[in-house]
């Protein structure tokens, strides 16, 4: 099967931390490079293209969640280090790409290699920075003795001692142009300089009142800016690390992040829900950009610019506004949006358009634009999305319609589903399971033990109970009880002709049943080498689409159950949804969704 | 241990055939194994010509535990040619009643020492242990 489009997650982000995120600078020799930006979503570092929906590519090589990452400058190269402290530098395309190709063809390249991967820190990784010349690295970060590292990227050999500070270092900047400089900023409010390579400490400033959030040298390396929670930018001399003064960006709230536009352009990012554009000429505030939303969430937490006219701002509910300065000229403010899930997704559902639901009870609308739609329903995790007009249902006991305008309807419900089912239409009635009970929303329930899955259809509804299966009629009533299985029943789906039963379980395998006469058809799927999460049948009742926590994906033939086609390594983390796509030809793409909160799209090899 | 269950002439000549048959179209390329009802011998229930491998996987019964042959054939990596190698099946799925797995891995071995030039022996508990490509990169030691 081979990959369409990977629609990826949006920043992870903790209040008062600048968020992890870098772009391949603009004045990178390389074209096909220039207007990416690369951030971290939990363990996955996302790499994607000005406003596009889809991502360039996704690395997944980290054992724990990403707190760092940096472009190298030439942009051929991304630096990503974890909250365990590990370092890895990888390529975000080919590495011998040829410059002549279109953007186009990097979105079908998925598989990023790791290329070096170094143990630099004992504890959480802050910032990375490359120097101009691409084969320094410094790591700096949290650790009981050693915050700071200093390496030469193709050996990880040490080049000097990063110190000065008394706690965790924030960020580092390392000085675009000869000769090498390197500053550190932390928690402790020090603003420390030094010299190499070999790095080596030559004096500090204690200028700000609060913790240093962010560092950061203009590009052609002549000033250098810090800015902290105390809301005071510092400029200094980017040569001798001097102090030159206080710039008067006037934020309302604590600095987290800055970046320069141009050599005289910076921006900065606060928690009063605003960049500002500031003039190191004129010495004056620009322009002040204001992002979309209230509240905590609209807290920016983290600006890139781009290009030279570019930039985008990250917000502590991981929206991403794209702001092009072109559009100044008409003194329009408005900002691009681009949303997405902040964690894993757990349902997917393709009538009428794409919609996806996480386990941070949010539903995201794919429409075929590059325009996303993005509401909080529920106040946990959504386990499933059901049936046409949509329906969300989710652990807070509540059963939303993801309508056609958009609007969120809700009723209450008196248990806590785990997993729900409709059957054919509305009217038929919509089933949900929990662990206790099985119930058709708003008319009976029967009490069950350990209820984990459900299907139903307007003839049977099957549930998945400890490692029995039950069958029963739309009333509810019990029809059959299949032989308990090796392993709790994981995923059951009924085949739309109403004749077949698919039953997985949490050690992979996937019996197939007839509905007719409760016997068992083949035991050949037997693949997944873990919890089967989700099963699909398509509308001809002849193929299955399954995952499974191992993070394959597979389609099995009913008609020879041995064949099958197989899709390894999908999702990092397992993949908890698959879907069949709603188009004219049912069985040409599937969608996928996983843990890593990347949803793929991907062409259909039928068995 | 052994369960003394011994092996039937035919069991030998049946391999011998597959081992000798030096894969001509007409001739068998597996042989199926099965301990008789009495639980005395080992007997070939089943030998022939499987097309592709799939069919001769099909025939394995999903509840049943089975011994088996086959003369799995592959193609080396980079064109460097086929190669043909003799694969020896211990069949036990896990859906068998335990008192049959244990009849039948403690008489494996009668059958197993008497056949002389298998390549690979592959232990099987579900068809995913048996799939094409699980079994090609046991015989081409992960290199394919």
């Amino acid at each position: 099967m081979e990959l369409v489009e990977s629609l990826p997650p949006q920043p992870s982000t903790e209040r008062a931390r600048r968020c992890a995120l870098s772009a391949a600078s603009s004045s990178s020799s390389s074209s096909s490079t220039s207007g990416l930006y690369a951030y971290a979503s939990n363990k996955i570092v996302v790499v994607r293209q000005w406003t596009s929906r889809a991502c360039v590519c996704t690395f997944g090589g980290h054992q724990h969640p990403v707190t760092a990452v940096a472009f190298s400058s030439d942009g051929r190269f991304v630096a990503s280090g974890d909250s365990s402290g590990a370092v890895k530098i990888w390529s975000p395309k080919p590495f011998d790409y040829a410059e002549s190709q279109s953007m186009k063809d990097i979105q079908s390249t998925e598989s990023v290699e790791c290329k070096y991967s170094y143990q630099l820190l004992a504890g959480k990784v802050n910032g990375l920075s490359f120097c101009s010349e691409n084969s320094r690295l410094i790591a700096v970060g949290s650790g009981s003795s050693d915050r700071a590292c200093a390496v030469l990227v193709d050996s990880g050999n040490s080049i000097g001692e990063i110190s000065g500070h008394s706690s965790e270092i924030n960020a580092v900047a390392m000085r675009p142009v000869r000769p090498l400089r390197a500053v550190t900023v932390g928690e402790d409010g020090n603003v420390v300089f030094h010299e190499g390579a070999p790095f080596k400490f030559v004096h500090s400033k204690q200028l700000h009142q609060n913790a240093v959030s962010d560092v950061k040298y203009s590009p052609n390396g002549e000033f250098l800016v810090t800015a902290g929670w105390d809301r005071k930018v510092c400029l200094f001399d980017g040569g001798s690390g001097e102090f030159l003064e206080e710039l008067k960006v006037e934020h309302e709230g604590m600095i987290l992040s800055v970046s320069f536009l141009s050599d005289d352009l910076l921006l900065t990012a606060s928690t009063d829900r605003t960049v500002r554009l500031f003039d190191l000429k004129q010495k004056k505030t620009v322009k002040s950009y204001s992002v979309l939303g209230e509240g905590v969430g609209a807290q920016i937490v983290g600006v890139q610019a781009v290009s030279a006219s570019q930039f985008v701002a990250v917000t502590l509910n991981g929206d991403i506004h794209a702001f092009d300065r072109e559009n100044d000229a008409n003194d329009a403010n408005e900002a691009k949006i681009i949303q997405g899930h902040q964690g894993a997704v757990s349902a997917l559902s393709v009538k009428p358009v794409l919609l996806s639901a996480s386990i941070d009870g949010s539903v995201v609308e794919w429409s075929s634009s590059d325009k996303q739609k993005k509401e909080k329903v529920h106040e946990g995790p959504v386990c499933s999305l059901i049936g046409n007009p949509v329906f969300s249902v989710g652990w807070d006991r509540k059963i939303a319609e993801v309508e056609g305008s958009r609007s969120f309807l809700s009723e209450e419900q008196p248990v806590q589903a785990v997993q729900a089912a409709q059957a054919g239409s509305e009217e038929d009635g919509i089933y949900v399971v929990s662990e206790f009970a099985v119930e058709k929303v708003g008319s009976k329930s029967v009490a069950v033990e350990n209820g984990l899955c459900i299907d139903a259809t307007n003839e049977y509804v099957v549930v998945g109970c400890g490692n029995e299966t039950k069958v029963f009629s739309p009333d509810l009533e019990q029809k059959h009880v299949f032989p308990a299985r090796l392993a709790q029943v994981s995923a059951v789906q009924i085949s739309p002709d109403n004749q077949l039963l698919a039953v997985g379980d949490a050690s992979g395998k996937i019996t197939l049943y007839k509905l007719a006469d409760f016997s068992v058809v083949t035991s050949k799927w037997a693949f997944h080498t873990s919890k089967v999460t989700s099963i699909k049948w398509n509308s001809d009742s002849t193929y299955v689409l399954t995952c499974g926590l191992d993070t394959n994906v597979y389609i099995y033939s009913v008609k020879r159950p041995i064949r099958h086609t197989k899709l390894l390594g999908a999702h990092k983390d397992g993949v908890l949804a698959v879907q069949w796509s709603d188009s004219d030809k049912p069985e040409e793409f599937v969608y996928s969704a996983g843990a890593d909160g990347v949803i793929r799209k991907w062409i259909t090899r039928l068995p | 241990m052994s369960s003394g269950i011994g092996v039937h002439d035919d069991s030998l000549k049946a391999f011998n055939e597959l081992k000798l048959g030096g894969g001509k179209k007409d001739s068998a390329n597996y042989v199926i194994y099965r301990i008789n009802d009495d639980k005395t011998e080992i007997i070939v229930e089943k030998k022939g010509r499987a097309a592709d491998y799939d069919e001769f996987v099909e025939l394995l019964p999903e509840n049943e535990c089975r011994y088996a042959c086959y003369d799995f054939d592959y193609e080396l990596a980079g064109g460097a040619g086929k190669r043909a190698k003799l694969i020896f099946y211990t069949w036990a799925p896990d859906t068998t009643p335990i008192r049959h797995k244990m009849v039948y891995a403690s008489s494996r071995d009668a059958l197993r020492r008497a056949l002389n030039g298998v390549a690979v022996d592959i232990q099987g508990a579900d068809y995913s242990e048996v799939d094409y490509d699980t079994v090609l990169s046991k015989v081409t030691l992960g290199k394919s």
